[in-house]
């Protein structure tokens, strides 16, 4: 399905690399909807991966690479700069523990 | 006079630098996040300046807020990104400047420009310290309204597309902000019962919607690479071409370096208020008007020059007076009053001596951050070759963080997600985003400017001198092509022909 999404996305320019609009909105709906369930932290270990994997075709390590980068951007604000994620609603209805350590 | 500014120099020691230099990289660092921008830095660094000496403790406070706006350059050029509010109008031309692989250039010239126009700010600062009170005494609610009115009106000329289409994005970014409670009867307005519109559209989530997930979803559909061209000349060359820009277009920097004092004089203004009175000046005045909006770096310049040289204008009525003109004077306020230092009379005499440290530490550290910025310029700007599935996610991720981060309610990750589906919309049918926002920022400060004087003054505040002249540049501006054409008409027929074929005015935008 993305790799259709990519293809029909070929109207936008000519190498074909660009999503459809359907394809764009999902994308963004994805990530709204991870970030309002599960947080920001999770969210961007499962997305950004995620993405990257599926759609970009990147390798693992710089997806890896990448998302290692954002946390440990995050955890900076967070240890040093005592800024405050939100954490998803699962776990404000306690309906999971927050497992992470910042 | 002479004594307080060397006993302000004499306060720069080494401790009270180093102190100057770390609100300078965490500022500039904080700054470059989508959303959370040079006042969440001095909010952070708060704490901490209570715990220094006050000359330390506040040098590194005005030193994070002259650098404000840096980290905002960074983000509107590389990323179509604003950093804050108030790094909105370097996008209109810093972001398709880095889209003509010009990034290094977009980013030497406007953190170049914010380090002119912050000095610029300062120098002006210091020459009206003996005649604070009276100038901004002369100035209310009548002079800010014509201020904020000339804005609007030169708002049309702003932006790529149609002058019909850029006023109806004006007009609805107007509408948008008159959601939320009336000003002076409290009657609530197209909030339809929702506790979160009471307060009205939040500026920074709609921002970031508008252009940072907008941007990302353009991105994502386009696939590649920001750049979508490769860099003429390579980085050294384009640093070395930003920072002519800025001297070779002199009069733009000088004069919106000017406005944005100006305009920092009015408390409320603020300074994406500054950016776009001084963007649509420079814009009306440069001989390149017309590429404004499609990568001119005039534009750039205009922007980042008025947004860190307000600073300089918006120190006089929170050092004179105690009222702060924006967030970032009321943190400052609120730091020096916790120290027992208080502003007004006693701050422009007993105290003259702090009030230089500050004029200096603007200097300072606007050269500071600038310099910095500006020798990774180069390594900042490979971000724009970094591939749309590498780059998309973190930026949509760090954009909900920004949203949530302001004021920690999902209602603006809400409202920047369906900001951002119509910021693409706009930009899809070619509808000026910049119109929308200058629309909706001015408005608000519009409606709450304009029933002041009605209240003060009546229908007579346009009486007033000042007001009145700018009421009058205003019409000589509107008025002043369809002047010239008709007295070139009643000169000879034949001219008057050949300049309606080249007004640009009537060519479609």
């Amino acid at each position: 399905m993305l790799r259709a999404a990519q293809d029909a996305g070929g109207e936008i320019d000519d190498t074909g690399e660009g999503l459809s609009f359907g394809a764009a909105l999902l994308t963004l709906a994805v990530v709204t909807g991870l970030f309002f369930m599960l947080g920001l932290i999770p969210t961007s270990i499962i997305f950004i991966p995620g993405y990257m994997l599926a759609v970009g075709r990147e390798s693992w390590v710089r997806a890896l690479s990448v998302t290692a980068g954002l946390v440990f951007v995050f955890w900076i604000f967070r240890t040093l700069l005592n800024v405050r994620f939100y954490q998803g609603w699962l776990v404000t209805e306690d309906y999971i523990p927050y497992f992470l350590p910042f | 006079m002479l004594e307080a500014l060397l006993q302000g120099l004499g306060n720069l020691t080494p401790y009270v630098l180093m102190w100057m230099m770390v609100g300078v990289v965490v500022c500039t660092v904080i700054a470059i996040i989508p959303g959370l921008g040079g006042v969440f830095a001095m909010v952070l660094l708060l704490p901490l300046v209570y715990t220094l000496p006050p000359e330390a403790g506040l040098a590194m406070l005005v030193a994070a807020m002259a650098v404000a706006g840096t980290g905002n350059t960074i983000t509107g050029v590389l990323f179509g990104v604003p950093g804050s509010a108030t790094g909105v109008a370097t996008i209109l031309d810093g972001y398709p400047m880095a889209q003509k692989g010009q990034a290094t250039r977009a980013l030497t010239a406007g953190l170049t420009a914010s380090a002119v126009g912050g000095i610029v700010g300062a120098l002006i600062l210091a020459a009206i310290l003996p005649v604070m009170r009276p100038i901004v005494l002369s100035l209310g609610s009548p002079e800010f309204f014509m201020m904020i009115f000339a804005a609007l009106v030169f708002m049309a000329y702003v932006g790529e597309g149609s002058m019909l289409k850029s006023l109806s994005s004006g007009f609805a970014g107007l509408m948008l902000s008159f959601v939320g409670l009336e000003i002076s009867t409290a009657t609530s307005r197209f909030t339809f019962g929702s506790l979160y519109l009471i307060d009205g559209i939040r500026l920074v989530a709609l921002f970031i919607g508008l252009f940072a997930v907008a941007e990302m979803l353009v991105l994502l559909r386009k696939g590649g690479s920001i750049a979508a061209e490769k860099a003429e000349s390579g980085a050294k060359a384009q640093v070395l071409q930003g920072l002519g820009d800025v001297f070779k277009h002199w009069r733009t920097t000088l004069s919106s370096s000017t406005t944005g004092v100006v305009v920092g004089l009015a408390p409320g203004l603020g300074a994406a208020a500054a950016q776009f009175i001084a963007y649509t000046q420079a814009m009306k005045l440069s001989k390149n008007g017309r590429n404004f909006g499609k990568g001119e770096v005039e534009g750039v310049i205009a922007a980042d020059a008025a947004t860190n040289s307000k600073d300089g204008g918006a120190l006089v009525p929170t050092l004179a007076f105690g009222i702060p003109g924006s967030s970032s004077m009321a943190l400052l306020l609120a730091a020096m009053i916790g120290m027992g230092i208080q502003p007004g009379q006693e701050m422009l005499t007993e105290n003259l001596d702090l009030v230089w440290m500050f004029i200096f530490i603007l200097v300072l550290a606007n050269v500071a951050g600038a310099a910095i910025c500006i020798a990774f310029s180069g390594l900042f700007a490979r971000f724009t070759q970094v591939k749309a599935s590498t780059l998309a996610p973190p930026i949509l991720i760090i954009s909900l963080f920004g949203a949530y981060a302001t004021d920690r309610t999902l209602g603006d990750v809400w409202t920047a997600v369906l900001a951002g589906i119509l910021g693409y919309g706009m930009v899809r049918f070619g509808y000026s985003r910049a119109t929308f926002v200058i629309g909706f920022v001015l408005g608000i400060l519009l409606e709450r400017h304009y029933l002041l004087s009605m209240r003060l003054y009546g229908l007579d505040f346009l009486r007033r001198p000042v007001a009145l002249g700018i009421a009058v540049a205003i019409l000589l501006v509107v008025l002043m092509p369809v002047i010239t054409r008709l007295i070139r008409g009643l000169r000879s027929p034949a001219a008057s022909e050949s300049d309606a074929a080249d007004d640009p005015q009537n060519a479609s935008r």
